[in-house]
C-alpha cells in the first residue's frame, strides 16, 4: 500500500513539473510569432493563445490531483486531462490553423513542443490512472 | 550424512616479523555424525569459525580433505558442491544474514525457491516462523528486526529444507535467555531426528546439549 | 519467475534511488549515441541530397550574389533572393569551351505583401535545357508545365489545385515535390513564362528588384553541365577569364563547403557522445564496483544456501541488464520525443541539409543504441560479478565479523 502511494506520489510531482513547464513554455520559447509590420496577427496567434489555456488548465487539473483523493472526484483529473492532451494535440494545425512554412515558430518549435508534452502528459494521467484503479498486488516468485 | 575432516588446515598468508603464514586452523581430524550435536567452544579468533567454513564446503582447506559420505568435498565441482550445500546442507552464519531486498518469508523460503522446488515450502516456512515467535513479521524486511529476530529468521531458513547436516556458528550471540534455550533445543531435536549438527559457540550452557563437546584454541581443536 | 531474476528484480526496486541513478546513466548513455547518430545520418542524407539537387557541375550566378553567398542561402536555407544578369551573358557563357548544356534559371522572391499568398523562393526554369530541376520533378509530375502551373516544395503545407497568387497571378498547384531537407523544399517551380507574367505583375506593383537589369532579359543563375573529358574546375575558370559581371564555381566547391560544415558538426557529436560515454562508463565501473564490495556478504549468503558462483553473477548481472534496458529505451523514447518533432527547428539552427533518414535506418540505429548501451553496463558489471563470484564465501563471512 506504501508503494502505491508513493509511486502516486512521484507520478503528481512530475505531472505537476511538466504542466507547469508546458505553461512556462507557452508565455516563452513555445510562443508563436508576434505581430506582423502592419499590426496584424497571423492564424498561429489563436492557436498560441488556446495552447496556453489548455496548458494553464492542465496545470490547474495537477494541482487538483492533490486536493481531491477520494470516491469518485479523484479520477475526474486524469479522465479531463486525457481530453485536454488530447485537444492540446490537435488544436495547432487540425482545429486552428498554423503558418503555410514549416520553419515557422509555430510549426517548427510550438506545434511540436504541444505534441510532445502532451504526449507525456497523456501517458501521465494513463498512468495515474491506472494508479487509482489497480489493487495493490506484490510480485510473486515461482515456488 | 557423515562429514569427516582429515589433516584439515587453513593457512593465510600475512606479512609478518617470523613467517608469512598465518594457521587459523592447524592441522584436525574432526567426525560429524548422524544423529550427533557437537559443540565446539573458544574465544573469538581461535578458528572455530574457519573450520565451520572448511566444513560445509565454504571455504577450501590449504591441506588435508574434507569427506562427505567417503566423497572428497571440494573435488566436486561448484555446481555440485553448491547444490549439496542446498540440498543436505543447513548453515546459520554468524551475524546477521538477511537478503535484505526479500521479506523475512521470502527469506526463509529462498534455499527452496533457489532450486524451484516444494509446493508445500510456503506452509513449512510459515510453521518455522510460528515456532520461533516471529510469524507476524513475515511480510516485514530484514532491515526492520532486531538483531535476535533476524537470527531465528536464520535458523528457520536453515531449516526449511530440512537438512542432513546443520552448520551453526554463534547462533545464540543477539539472543535473551529463553530464546537462547528455544535455539538450542531446536538444534538439539534436529540431532536427535537424525541430523549431525556442529554448533561452534562461546555460549556456556550450550555444553548441556552437546554429544561431543570440543574447544578451539589458536587453531587447535582439542576435546571430549 | 526464476529466484535468481526475482531477486534482481526485487534488489532494483527495493533501491530505488540507486536503481534510479543507474538507470539515468543508461538514459544518457542511449539518448547520446542514437541522437547523435540519427542527427549525423539526417546530415549526411541532406548533404548526398543536396548534391543529387545541385546536379550541375559548374553554377554561374552573377558576381555581386557570390559576395553575399546569396544562392547559397536559397538552396540551403530557403532564403528568398533575387539577383539577376542580363541574358547576353549568358550567351556568353552557352559559348564558352566545354560547356555541353547551360540551363538558366530564374529566381523571384515573393513579397509578404497581400499581393502573394505566401514568402518564398520562386523558381523559373526553361523546360527544354533544365537538367536539374525536371528529373526531380518527374518522380511527383509526369507532364509538361503549362503557364500558370506550379510545383511546390515539400515543406510547404498546401494541397494539389489549391490556386495560390503571386504579383497578381493566378498559380493553380500541380503536384509537390519530395523532400531534400534543403532549402529548396519551400521553393516554388514554374516555367518561365509563368515567372515572366509575375515580373510584369512585381513591376506594376512598384517592386524595385531588378535595377537598371530588364527581367524579359535577364538570369539568375545557369547551371553548366560539362562536355566529356573537360574539367568542371577548368571550364569555371574560362568562365571567370571570358565573361565579366559572373562568378563561375564548380559544383563539387558548394559542395565541399557543406561537408566540412557536417564533418565539423559530426565532429562536435562524435566529441560529445564520446565524453558523455566515458564519464558514463567511468562512473558505472566505480558504481558497480562499490556496489559489489557494499553488497558482497549478502553474496556470500547466497552462497551458503546454495547459490552457485553463476547463480550469484547471473543476479548481479541481470541487475545490470534490467536498469540498462529500462534506461537505454528511455533514453531513446526521450530522444525521439526532442528529435523528430523539431527536426526543422534543428534544421534551422544547423543551417546545413537535413534529410531524416527511413524508419528502417532509424529502427537500426535505436537497436543497436540499446545494444551497446546494455553491453556496456553488461560488461563493466561482468568485471565486478567475476570478482565476487571468484570470493570464497567463507572468507566474506569471516570479513565482516
Amino acid at each position: 500500500m506504501k508503494r502505491k502511494t508513493q509511486g502516486i506520489t512521484i507520478i503528481r510531482i512530475i505531472t505537476l513539473a511538466v504542466s507547469a513547464f508546458f505553461l512556462a513554455g507557452m508565455l516563452s520559447f513555445l510562443k508563436p510569432c508576434g505581430p506582423k509590420e502592419d499590426g496584424t496577427w497571423m492564424h498561429c496567434h489563436e492557436a498560441g493563445r488556446g495552447l496556453l489555456i489548455l496548458a494553464a488548465v492542465l496545470t490547474l487539473l495537477a494541482l487538483l490531483r492533490f486536493v481531491l483523493k477520494k470516491g469518485l472526484p479523484r479520477l475526474a483529473p486524469d479522465i479531463l486531462s486525457v481530453a485536454v492532451c488530447i485537444a492540446a494535440m490537435l488544436l495547432p494545425g487540425t482545429f486552428v490553423s498554423l503558418c503555410m512554412m514549416p520553419d515557422m515558430r509555430c510549426r517548427a518549435v510550438m506545434q511540436p513542443g504541444a505534441l510532445v508534452f502532451s504526449a507525456v502528459l497523456l501517458v501521465l494521467a494513463g498512468l495515474d490512472l491506472a494508479f487509482l484503479l489497480r489493487p495493490s498486488q506484490r510480485d510473486t516468485v515461482k515456488e | 550424512m557423515e562429514l569427516r575432516a582429515e589433516g584439515a588446515a587453513r593457512f593465510f598468508l600475512r606479512k609478518m616479523k617470523s613467517s608469512n603464514i598465518i594457521y587459523a586452523v592447524q592441522k584436525t581430524d574432526l567426525t560429524l555424525e548422524p544423529g550427533q550435536l557437537a559443540v565446539i567452544s573458544g574465544r573469538s579468533g581461535s578458528g572455530k569459525s574457519t573450520l565451520l567454513n572448511m566444513m560445509c564446503g565454504l571455504l577450501k582447506p590449504s591441506e588435508g580433505t574434507v569427506w562427505a559420505d567417503g566423497l572428497d568435498l571440494y573435488s566436486l565441482g561448484d555446481g555440485a558442491l553448491s547444490r549439496l550445500r542446498n540440498e543436505k546442507f543447513g548453515i546459520i552464519p554468524q551475524g546477521g544474514s538477511g537478503l535484505g531486498s526479500l521479506t523475512i518469508l521470502e527469506n526463509v523460503m529462498a534455499p527452496a525457491l533457489m532450486y524451484g522446488k516444494g509446493k508445500e515450502i510456503r506452509k513449512r516456512a510459515g510453521n518455522l516462523l510460528e515456532r520461533f515467535g516471529i510469524a507476524h513479521l513475515s511480510e516485514a524486511f530484514p532491515k526492520e528486526l532486531s538483531g535476535g529476530e533476524l537470527r531465528r529468521m536464520a535458523i528457520a531458513r536453515a531449516l526449511i529444507l530440512q537438512p542432513e547436516v546443520l552448520f551453526a556458528d554463534e547462533p545464540t550471540g543477539d539472543l535473551d535467555d529463553e530464546n537462547t534455550a528455544l535455539v538450542l533445543s531446536v538444534l538439539r531435536d534436529a540431532a536427535d531426528k537424525g541430523a549431525a549438527v556442529m554448533l561452534v559457540t562461546h555460549e556456556g550452557s550450550a555444553a548441556a546439549y552437546g554429544d561431543v563437546l570440543y574447544a578451539m584454541h589458536d587453531g587447535v581443536l582439542s576435546g571430549n | 519467475m526464476k529466484f535468481r531474476h526475482f531477486l534482481s528484480v526485487r534488489n532494483l526496486l527495493r533501491r530505488p534511488v540507486r536503481t534510479a541513478a543507474l538507470v539515468l546513466l543508461s538514459v544518457f548513455m542511449s539518448f547520446s549515441v542514437f541522437a547523435g547518430s540519427v542527427i549525423t545520418a539526417s546530415l549526411r542524407n541532406g548533404l548526398e541530397s543536396y548534391s543529387a539537387r545541385l546536379g550541375a557541375d559548374v553554377v554561374v550566378v552573377p558576381y555581386a550574389a557570390t559576395t553575399k553567398g546569396t544562392l547559397e542561402s536559397v538552396l540551403l536555407q530557403g532564403i528568398p533572393g533575387n539577383f539577376y544578369m542580363e541574358a547576353p551573358l549568358y550567351e556568353k557563357i552557352r559559348r564558352i569551351e566545354g560547356v555541353e548544356v547551360a540551363a538558366p534559371q530564374f529566381y523571384l522572391a515573393s513579397a509578404t505583401a497581400s499581393c502573394c499568398s505566401v514568402a518564398v523562393q520562386l523558381i523559373g526554369f526553361d523546360p527544354d535545357l533544365d537538367f536539374s530541376i525536371q528529373p526531380w520533378i518527374r518522380r511527383s509530375y509526369e507532364k509538361e508545365l503549362a503557364e500558370g502551373d506550379i510545383i511546390i516544395g515539400n515543406r510547404i503545407s498546401m494541397p494539389t489545385d489549391r490556386i495560390l497568387s503571386f504579383y497578381g497571378v493566378d498559380c493553380r498547384v500541380v503536384a509537390q515535390l519530395d523532400e531534400t531537407g534543403t532549402g529548396l523544399d519551400t521553393a516554388i517551380y514554374a516555367n518561365m513564362d509563368t515567372i515572366a507574367a509575375m515580373i510584369r505583375g512585381a513591376q506594376e506593383r512598384n517592386f524595385h528588384y531588378f535595377d537598371d537589369i530588364d527581367p524579359a532579359n535577364a538570369v539568375s543563375c545557369v547551371m553548366i553541365k560539362v562536355k566529356d573529358g573537360y574539367d568542371p574546375e577548368l571550364v569555371a575558370g574560362n568562365i571567370n577569364i571570358h565573361v565579366r559581371k559572373v562568378s563561375a564555381s564548380k559544383a563539387g566547391s558548394m559542395i565541399s563547403g557543406i561537408a566540412g560544415g557536417l564533418k565539423n558538426v559530426s565532429a562536435v557529436i562524435g566529441l560529445l557522445t564520446a565524453v558523455i560515454w566515458i564519464l558514463a562508463v567511468v562512473i558505472l565501473a566505480v558504481a558497480f564496483a562499490m556496489i559489489s564490495h557494499e553488497r558482497r556478504r549478502e553474496f556470500a549468503i547466497l552462497r551458503t544456501i546454495g547459490a552457485t558462483a553463476g547463480m550469484v553473477s547471473g543476479v548481479i548481472l541481470g541487475e545490470a541488464a534490467i536498469q540498462s534496458l529500462i534506461g537505454a529505451v528511455c533514453g531513446i523514447a526521450l530522444a525521439c520525443l526532442a528529435i523528430f518533432p523539431f527536426h526543422t527547428a534543428i534544421s534551422s539552427a544547423l543551417g546545413l541539409p537535413y534529410l531524416m533518414p527511413r524508419i528502417s535506418a532509424v529502427l537500426l540505429y535505436a537497436g543497436l543504441a540499446i545494444l551497446f548501451t546494455v553491453a556496456a553496463a553488461a560488461g563493466i558489471s561482468a568485471f565486478s560479478a567475476h570478482r565476487v563470484s571468484r570470493q570464497d564465501a567463507g572468507i566474506l563471512l569471516r570479513e565482516d565479523n
